[in-house]
């Protein structure tokens, strides 16, 4: 029997080709999606870690240098037998600059020693037993002995004896278990800790571990206003002084040493500290360090600007962790010279304050390390392995002196879960295309049931048992089965190789395009199999219980009588209830900077399957319905010969039909389903994007640039392609807010409202209470009128109408206490996609602080496009640019750590992929069920033109009916279509900051339709050539 | 009782088709010994093909026994009338007796493989050389001609060494010398093999070849 | 019974007439080079076995095909030369087609089946005749009946009825009774020879059936692809119609 298969399916070419298409199209579909996970993957892995900033940190936990120590011996080393005595020596040394208070060393002996009585002496003095034991541990709890006080710099030495109660083998191998804990550091420290390795070698062991492109050291201070100065002149902000090397700058490109060079016995300035002190390269200034008992002078070598440079400002601290914390007025000095000038003024310092605690902030020491990136995998999960693996190496390292910090291995985490939830979300994306495949084949199948039946009856006529039928239906099954998976799955290949570039794809381990393959193969053998299978099976079976009954295609599916579309639009409907019921539509969104992955709750992903389905179904039988109620020319006219045979055909043999709508229905509810999909990502996506800029261009005057930056400066920005442009103050900290009940230091905008309203990227959803022309129009209204973010009113109780202080200009000279009424509640604000608290009116502001220059601008665009933006970049360099320091950051250029890695995933490609696939289903759909109509009705035909029937009214009653079933099917997927995009649209939310707005994809939907039109007129036309060409008198003769 | 073959006893078969019951056969009753070739005559839709269908197993009466060698077809089930048609009984039709993308001996070895025989190639050869066909041997069907195509058909009926040969209408669409080489090869057969052969014609002239002729007549079996 | 006027038949002249197949087994002429002439309202019956060319003959007399070689006149027209539209509006007008298989068109009733004939040449009152036809076959009661609510023989009266209903003036018959009982079968032929002699058609008609056969004006025995004999050539030596 398999040779049987196989020559039937060789030699009969046209018949296995109209079998396969479809199989070959829908497993095409599916194993593409699955390629175009594994070649995606690249993308994520690039875009989680490009915003982060230093990969690991070591930072050390006692940047001042050791605090105390313990030093603890027993002597003599070597054997002990049973009774034979050692004596314990513990060395208590203050090598911190200041006091230690409450001293406790605790000595829990290992239980082959035992204390000797009255044997403890305190730098030769005995000590006092207590309670008959040890001083180090005595007492239920075994506490230790609290020396008290021990000065900056001394020693204490502590012996007592011990008795070996069994043999001791090695006293090297005992365990040494004494602590030694203070009031300042309370975590007992373990004894004879390791030498501490100086920062300096730490880094060059660092460096030196194979996979860690560069390791930096870099230690920085806040120091108070007043700090820095230049003769008689100081700056009143505070300051933050560095400290690290040439190579520093070269490893984080974002300093940018901006006029003179290094030199380790000289400093560099920011442009606005040097601005402040008007200082030339060559002048001194003086630095003056809390605790130094003079300030140092030191040679200005050169101008250094930092203002981007997040490895140096990000925050370090849990709340505000990678908050870009910038403080203008800077100092940066070599590492030698920070140690020489820096640490033992905040040693002294904090000696004498007696409390190391009490100082503010100490200065922070630490390694930066930078890991080799261009290894790493493409896929975050196996990135993921290779940045542990390094980190684990670094920490090696004389572990214990510092805390490491894994940047690289969190964000990768995340994006880790992240590509899991894309996989799974594409997966989705992809099923379909296995269930047209399997669909495709059972309906080519039904329409070349008839042939096969001939062939079977033969068949039985010759002696062929059913158990032979059955062996033959599974050979014919598996290999258009298999045969078709293999070829729909090279042929996926080829696809992605094609949208996605063979080095995207390439990057992707083989062992995953290997797996993805074997699962398309698999998942298009089961469904195709399945969908061969089944029919073919119930088919003999009938044959074989003698049931004659012709297999009319206008016998009612199976699937319909037996409801199954009502039974899966219930379950879909049930699903979907519970599912809002649990919230599963609000998941929160997911960002790599904050740690959270995306969740997208995957089985919600099976509710577009089923509305897909379900609803296909149900409303292919509202086209059915108005098939039966076409008009027919009442009696006693037949009509025009055209109408009167389509009307009656159509309102007779409607079931004839039904299957051919389904399958155009699904086909195009496929596409336009996606369409809209992605015509909404797309959409959200530049939404956001705009929201993260503000507008389309965000105008930052750079620090170095001289020039003042007033408002109006905004019109000169105007330039062409520009549609308007506003100034914007806005900074982190610069205010602080006080209201009855609480107060807070907050980030403060102060914002043009024309301007702005007519430039930002404002909607109605920031604002929950009010229409963003409200908001706007209260901060107009009136100049004390302030917009509060719901977190801040929240923490300080203030609701609208309430008033509060607020201090301008915070840390500045110019800062000013000012009451202020809240005018409205925002929960965002364009521009400030990481926080902002308060709204205020510019004009007010520079009116009440006198401060004249603006932190940025933003611009809008006449057209959003790419092109628009860079040509509007390039126009307003050449323009104000050119005599100023500009930079201009667009939504091309931008993109925002809280934004999901996920979006950085090429969707768009994916549904390219997915249309064309749906095309050539589309077209192949209606090409089968016009072929088949044809064939089955071919009879029916030749007898019409015996009577006398044209060739064009033979045509027309052809494309008549197709366009009947064409139609119905566009209509009924069309409308499928918005609702599972809409579906889609509001599962994959989480995706974004903003709440994605569907979008209607005029274009799209537009193509899709006329394809499928051109294609249904192509194969009427082809059906009616291949008719012409068969002999009449044949045709008639056959049963 | 052993020298028949066949025994049809009272067979009875209507259709149904649109409300109306058409009775086809009412009461058909014939015996065939082993060995003899019988025709059967009788003019269109009289039920001669209906006739053959119940013989071969294919289809079951309303009423009535078909007793093939002692045993009754008509209470057999799928598998062992299948059995039957593959090792006992061939049938040769008027048309598309062949498999239409099997080469002649591709046809010949099925056959063969569905009764579960041996040594398909060469035995297949050899037949369709007995008739004549052995430079046709590789051809497809639509390469033969009309007589041809009929008796590699005859090779397919013929190669398991059947007991019974049911031949409806063998040369109704060849030419006269065509038909008549067909049914001379096969009462050779039937002398030369024992083979009983029901031979259906509606030419009386090719059912005078035969020893016996029966005509079905009101849904009736007559001899004459 | 069809009523109005008597139009008339149309004599049909074959002239070497030859129509090839090209197939995998090398060309066959289904018909070879046969030359007839039939006067205007006679009936012939043309037999032979099955598979020689009778119904291919009657397909391109019936201008559903060209012949591959010779010249079909119908009504001193010559049809084979014919485009297709034009070929279209004679078998509309001039011929009406019975088959072996009724080849009714399952979707519609009996008469609009028979009305459709009428609908192509664009006739207003296509029922109403239809009707009336439908009523002398004593097919009144089945008018709305479909295809497969009828029995065989009534399908077939059906067809005829279809074949006539626009008074052709060629009627041709592919086996008519092929599928009938011998009552049945006897019935048809009277009906379409009661059809033709009111009309006064030409009627061309294939048969296996002596009987049937014999009831007709003349008769024409084919055998691969050649006229052998000829009634009106030879009356008395008229091979046996199902010729061995």
């Amino acid at each position: 029997m398999r040779s049987y298969a196989f020559r039937d399916l060789l030699r009969n070419p046209r018949r296995t080709v109209a079998t396969l298409v479809g199989v070959l199209l829908g497993v095409g579909l599916f194993s593409g999606v699955l390629f175009f996970i594994d070649g995606s993957g690249a993308s994520m892995t690039k875009r989680a870690i490009a915003p982060v900033a230093i990969d690991v940190q070591r930072v050390l936990t006692s940047p001042l240098g050791d605090g105390i120590r313990l030093q603890q011996q027993l002597a003599p080393s070597g054997e002990l037998r049973q009774g034979d005595r050692a004596r314990m020596e513990l060395t208590v040394h203050n090598r911190s600059a200041a006091t230690a208070n409450e001293v406790l060393v605790n000595d829990k002996l290992p239980p082959e020693l035992v204390y000797v009585e009255s044997s403890t002496q305190r730098d030769g003095q005995p000590v006092e037993d207590v309670s008959g034991q040890s001083p180090f541990a005595h007492g239920p709890g075994l506490i230790g002995l609290n020396l008290g006080a021990v000065e900056a710099g001394a020693q204490v030495r502590f012996t007592y004896e011990v008795e070996a109660r069994a043999a001791v083998q090695s006293v090297a191998e005992l365990p040494m278990r004494a602590t030694i804990s203070t009031r300042e550091d309370v975590v007992p420290k373990p004894a004879n800790p390791p030498k501490l390795v100086p920062l300096d070698q730490l880094t060059d062991r660092i460096a030196a571990i194979p996979g860690v492109a560069a390791a930096n050291q870099l230690a920085f201070a806040s120091l108070p206003p007043g700090a820095l100065a230049r003769g008689g002149t100081a700056i009143d902000s505070p300051v933050k002084v560095f400290g690290f090397e040439p190579a520093y700058a070269e490893q984080y490109p974002a300093i940018k040493l901006v006029e003179g060079t290094f030199d380790p016995d000289a400093a560099l300035l920011s442009p606005e500290a040097a601005r402040a002190l008007d200082v030339q390269i060559g002048d001194r200034v003086t630095l003056k360090v809390p605790g130094a008992a003079r300030p140092a002078r030191v040679p200005v070598s050169g101008i250094i600007d930092l203002s981007r440079a997040r490895t140096l400002f990000n925050s370090r601290t849990g709340a505000k962790l990678e908050d870009f914390l910038y403080i203008a007025d800077s100092i940066v000095l070599s590492p030698q010279a920070f140690d020489r000038i820096v640490i033992p003024a905040f040693r002294t310092a904090s000696a004498e304050r007696g409390d190391t605690l009490k100082i503010k902030t100490l200065p922070t020491l630490e390694v930066d390390v930078q890991m080799v990136r261009a290894p790493l995998s493409a896929d975050p999960g196996r990135a993921l392995e290779q940045t542990t693996a390094v980190t684990k190496r670094i920490k090696a390292i004389a572990p214990d002196q510092d805390y490491l910090l894994d940047n690289i291995s969190n964000t990768l985490t995340v994006a880790r879960a992240d590509a899991a939830v894309a996989k799974r979300m594409f997966l989705f994306l992809g099923l379909p295309g296995l269930l047209l495949a399997g669909f495709l084949a059972a309906y080519a199948g039904t329409i070349l049931a008839a042939t096969q039946r001939r062939e079977q009856a033969n068949l039985r006529l010759r002696g062929a048992s059913p158990a032979h039928l059955t062996r033959l239906l599974a050979y014919r099954t598996a290999a258009l089965a298999g045969l078709g998976s293999l070829l729909g799955t090279a042929i996926g290949f080829a696809s992605i190789l094609a949208i996605l570039g063979p080095s995207s794809l390439f990057e992707a381990a083989p062992g995953e395009l290997a797996l993805s393959a074997l699962i398309a193969v698999g998942a298009g053998l089961i469904a195709t199999g399945l969908a061969l299978y089944v029919p073919g099976r119930r088919a003999l079976h009938r044959e074989v219980s003698g049931e004659r009954r012709e297999l009319r295609l206008d016998l009612a599916p199976a699937w319909r009588r037996r409801r199954v579309d009502y039974i899966a639009l219930l379950a879909a409907a049930a699903a979907a209830v519970v599912a809002v019921r649990n919230g599963a539509f609000d998941a929160p969104s997911g960002a790599v900077s904050t740690g959270v992955a995306t969740s997208l709750r995957s089985h919600l992903l099976m509710l577009p399957l089923g509305v897909w389905f379900a609803g296909t179904l149900l409303s292919v039988r509202a086209f059915e319905v108005v098939a039966r109620n076409v008009p027919v020319p009442p009696p006693p006219r037949f009509g025009t010969v055209v109408r009167g045979l389509l009307s009656r055909t159509l309102s007779r043999r409607s079931t004839a039909l039904v299957t051919g709508i389904v399958g155009v229905g699904l086909v195009i509810a496929f596409g336009m389903g996606l369409a809209v999909f992605a015509a909404t990502y797309d959409a959200a996506k530049t939404t956001d994007a705009r929201f993260t800029v503000g507008s389309d261009l965000r105008v930052t005057p750079s620090p170095v640039s001289d020039k003042p930056h007033p408002a109006d400066y905004a019109r000169e920005l105007e330039v062409d392609g520009v549609v308007s442009a506003t100034p914007v103050i806005g900074r982190l900290e610069n205010a602080f807010l006080r209201s009855t009940f609480n107060s807070d230091v907050k980030d403060l905008a102060a914002v043009e409202v024309d301007g702005f309203a007519a430039t930002a990227a404002l909607s109605d959803e920031f604002f929950p209470d009010m229409t963003a022309a409200e908001a706007l129009d209260a901060l107009r209204a009136e100049p004390t009128a302030i917009l509060l973010d719901v977190d801040s009113a929240d923490e300080l109780k203030l609701e609208v109408g309430d008033e509060a202080e607020v201090l301008f200009a915070r840390g500045t000279r110019r800062q000013q206490l000012r009451t202020m009424t809240v005018a409205g509640l925002f929960e965002r604000f364009p521009g400030f996609p990481e926080s902002l608290h308060i709204v205020a009116n510019l004009d007010y502001f520079q009116r009440e602080t006198g401060i004249e220059d603006v932190d940025f601008y933003l611009a809008r665009t006449d057209d959003p496009s790419a092109e628009a933006l860079a040509a509007a970049t390039a126009a307003v360099q050449a323009g104000p640019g050119a005599s100023d320091r500009l930079n201009i950051g667009t939504t091309e250029t931008t993109f925002n750590k809280d934004q999901s890695s996920l979006t950085a995933l090429n969707i768009r490609g994916l549904v390219n992929l997915d249309s064309v696939y749906t095309l050539a289903m589309c077209a192949a759909v209606i090409a089968i069920f016009v072929f088949g109509l044809m064939l089955q009705r071919r009879r029916e035909y030749v007898v019409l033109r015996a009577q006398g029937l044209s060739a064009r009214g033979l045509q027309l009653l052809l494309l008549g009916e197709a366009g009947f079933v064409a139609a119905s099917g566009l209509l009924a997927g069309t409308l499928v279509g918005g609702a599972l995009g809409l579906l889609l649209v509001s599962i994959l939310k989480p995706l974004f900051i903003l709440s994605p707005v569907p979008t209607v994809p005029l274009t799209d939907a537009a193509t899709l339709a006329a394809l499928l039109v051109a294609a249904t007129v192509a194969s009427g036309v082809a059906a009616l050539v291949v008719l012409r060409r068969l002999s009449p008198s044949e045709v008639l003769r056959e049963q | 009782m052993s020298t028949a073959l066949v025994e049809v006893d009272g067979l009875q078969k209507a259709y149904r088709e649109g409300g109306v019951t058409t009775p086809v056969l009412t009461d058909a009753s014939f015996t065939l010994a082993r060995g003899e070739a019988v025709s059967m005559v009788g003019s269109s839709g009289v039920g001669k093909s209906t006739l053959l269908s119940i013989l071969a197993g294919l289809s079951l009466p309303d009423a009535g026994a078909v007793r093939f060698d002692g045993d009754d077809v008509t209470t057999m089930d799928e598998v062992e009338r299948a059995t039957l048609r593959a090792r006992r009984i061939g049938v040769v039709l008027q048309r598309d007796n062949l498999i239409p993308f099997l080469t002649a001996v591709e046809n010949v070895e099925l056959a063969v493989e569905f009764a579960g025989g041996d040594q398909r190639r060469a035995r297949a050869i050899s037949l369709l050389d007995e008739l004549g066909l052995a430079d046709r041997v590789g051809y497809l069907p639509r390469r033969l001609s009309g007589g041809e195509a009929q008796r590699a058909a005859l090779a397919v009926a013929l190669i398991n060494g059947p007991d019974l040969l049911l031949a409806d209408e063998v040369g109704a669409e060849l030419d006269s010398d065509n038909a008549r080489r067909v049914l001379e090869l096969i009462l050779t057969a039937s002398r030369e093999r024992g083979l009983t052969v029901l031979l259906v014609t509606h030419s009386p002239e090719l059912a005078a070849l035969a020893e016996r002729c029966l005509h079905v007549v009101d849904g009736k079996v007559i001899e004459q | 019974m069809i009523g109005g006027v008597m139009n008339g038949g149309v004599s049909v002249t074959l002239d070497g007439v030859s129509k090839r197949f090209a197939t995998a087994a090398g060309p066959v002429d289904a018909v070879n080079g046969v030359d007839l002439e039939i006067p205007a309202g006679v009936s012939l019956a043309i037999t032979g076995p099955s598979g020689c060319g009778k119904s291919t003959l009657l397909s391109l007399v019936g201008a559903l095909e060209r012949p591959s070689q010779g010249r079909i006149e119908i009504a001193d027209r010559h049809v084979s030369e014919m485009t297709e539209p034009e070929r279209v509006v004679v078998r509309r007008e001039l011929i009406g087609f019975v088959f072996q298989s009724d080849n009714l068109q399952p979707f519609l009733s009996a008469v609009e089946n028979i009305s459709l004939q009428l609908a192509l040449s664009g006739v207003a009152d296509a029922y109403e005749r239809s009707l009336e036809l439908l009523g002398t076959l004593g097919l009144g009661d089945s008018a709305g009946k479909f295809p497969d609510q009828l029995s065989g023989g009534e399908r077939q009266r059906v067809a005829v009825a279809r074949a006539v209903v626009h008074r052709p003036r060629l009627i041709l018959a592919d086996e008519p009774t092929g599928a009938l009982d011998v009552k049945n079968s006897l019935a048809v032929i009277d009906l379409l020879r009661a059809v033709q002699a009111e009309v006064g058609a030409t009627l061309i008609l294939i048969t296996h059936d002596e009987a049937v056969a014999q009831r007709l004006d003349r008769r024409i025995a084919l055998l691969d692809g050649r006229v052998v004999a000829d009634s009106d050539a030879d009356p008395e030596r008229m091979p046996d119609p199902t010729n061995a």
